[in-house]
């Protein structure tokens, strides 16, 4: 049986994180409020059932920090940013390096609800896509033109000394450049390399 | 084609399409892109920009939000929908914080309020093309 999902809150007004945690708490979630990044990521442990409500401006380590700081701990929680000073700029910048979503203060409070569910509903949260797609085109862009050539041939199923064969060089020149578009896709299979392609829409479906 | 030159190369083949109602505007953007070497298209609204997609071969999109008939976030969607990778800018003059969430989560590359400040445009639309050059120049290798 699954338990209720937690909502953390990181909030240094403490007002505000009251006034959440009664909200949130009404309609059914665990909460789990810190009045600091640094003490949410001391305490924090992963949780894959949960969101984190998160405040931008804070002293110390601001939201946007702590948001880069979990990406690069490969957190995979879902933050909606709250915040009174926000601008479109900054929004741009949260979403982009996936957040679920960013509120201006002052908020309704079936606004803040609504979005939790949807980031909830939503788990796990990716990495946004579109970033995606920029960064897998940006590691095709750094392949040679014969490294394409020879990873949609991989991709689409053909052996090495098909593939050598077919380009009329030797399997073993087949071998390094295979090596080479592992490394630079940065996928250790055929199989993530396929799913990679497929996410860029480099492959056409069969 | 010797790869020393990959970036002027990308550059000089790298086509991006401007969807602006207004006419000034529209030209100002075509000058500034056309200033860096950049191949330009320009279309009043969707539609148009629309039925000449098939013969494009382009690299990016910038696109105001507010257009007539189909606006830029559900163009976005279209694209999406006909399995386009276009990178698209969202430039525009609704300078709103759900908006801006709404056009990056619909899938746009970037959101950038109007006024814009040229070097930041010029910049986000280099980033892309430098991407994305390769896949479009070697598009007809896909199987």
């Amino acid at each position: 049986m699954q338990t209720d999902p937690t909502v953390f809150i990181v909030d240094d007004d403490e007002a505000v994180c009251d006034s959440l945690s009664l909200l949130i708490e009404s309609a059914g979630y665990r909460v789990n409020s810190f009045a600091s990044a640094e003490d949410f990521l001391q305490n924090y442990t992963e949780d894959c059932n949960a969101c984190l409500l998160l405040d931008i401006r804070m002293p110390g380590m601001s939201g946007l920090q702590l948001q880069k700081e979990l990406l690069k701990r490969n957190f995979t929680l879902p933050v909606i940013f709250i915040t009174g000073h926000g601008d479109v700029p900054m929004a741009v910048d949260a979403i982009k390096w996936g957040a679920a979503d960013f509120l201006l203060k002052p908020f309704l409070e079936q606004d803040v609800l609504d979005r939790i569910n949807d980031a909830l509903k939503n788990l796990p949260q990716k990495f946004h896509d579109i970033e995606l797609q920029h960064e897998i085109s940006m590691r095709i862009a750094r392949l040679t033109r014969r490294e394409a050539e020879i990873m949609i041939m991989l991709a689409e199923g053909k052996a090495n000394k098909v593939i050598a064969i077919e380009l009329d060089i030797s399997q073993r020149t087949v071998e390094v450049h295979r090596a080479r578009v592992m490394e630079k896709m940065q996928v250790r299979s055929l199989a993530q390399l396929v799913q990679l392609l497929m996410q860029v829409n480099y492959l056409s479906p069969q | 084609m010797n790869s020393a030159d990959a970036s002027l190369v990308d550059r000089q083949t790298a086509a991006v399409a401007v969807i602006e109602p207004d006419k000034i505007t529209r030209d100002s953007l075509q000058f500034l892109f056309e200033s860096i070497n950049l191949k330009v298209v320009t279309f009043t609204d969707a539609e148009h920009f629309l039925s000449a997609l098939p013969g494009q071969t382009l690299t990016c999109l910038i696109s105001e939000i507010s257009l007539p008939g189909i606006d830029g976030l559900a163009l976005i969607e279209q694209l999406k929908q006909m399995n386009k990778l276009l990178p698209t800018i969202i430039l525009t003059r609704q300078n709103d914080v759900s908006i801006a969430v709404q056009a990056i989560h619909a899938g746009a590359a970037d959101f950038i309020e109007k006024p814009f400040v040229e070097p930041v445009l010029l910049n986000r639309v280099l980033q892309i093309v430098s991407k994305f050059s390769y896949s479009e120049n070697t598009s007809g290798e896909k199987p």
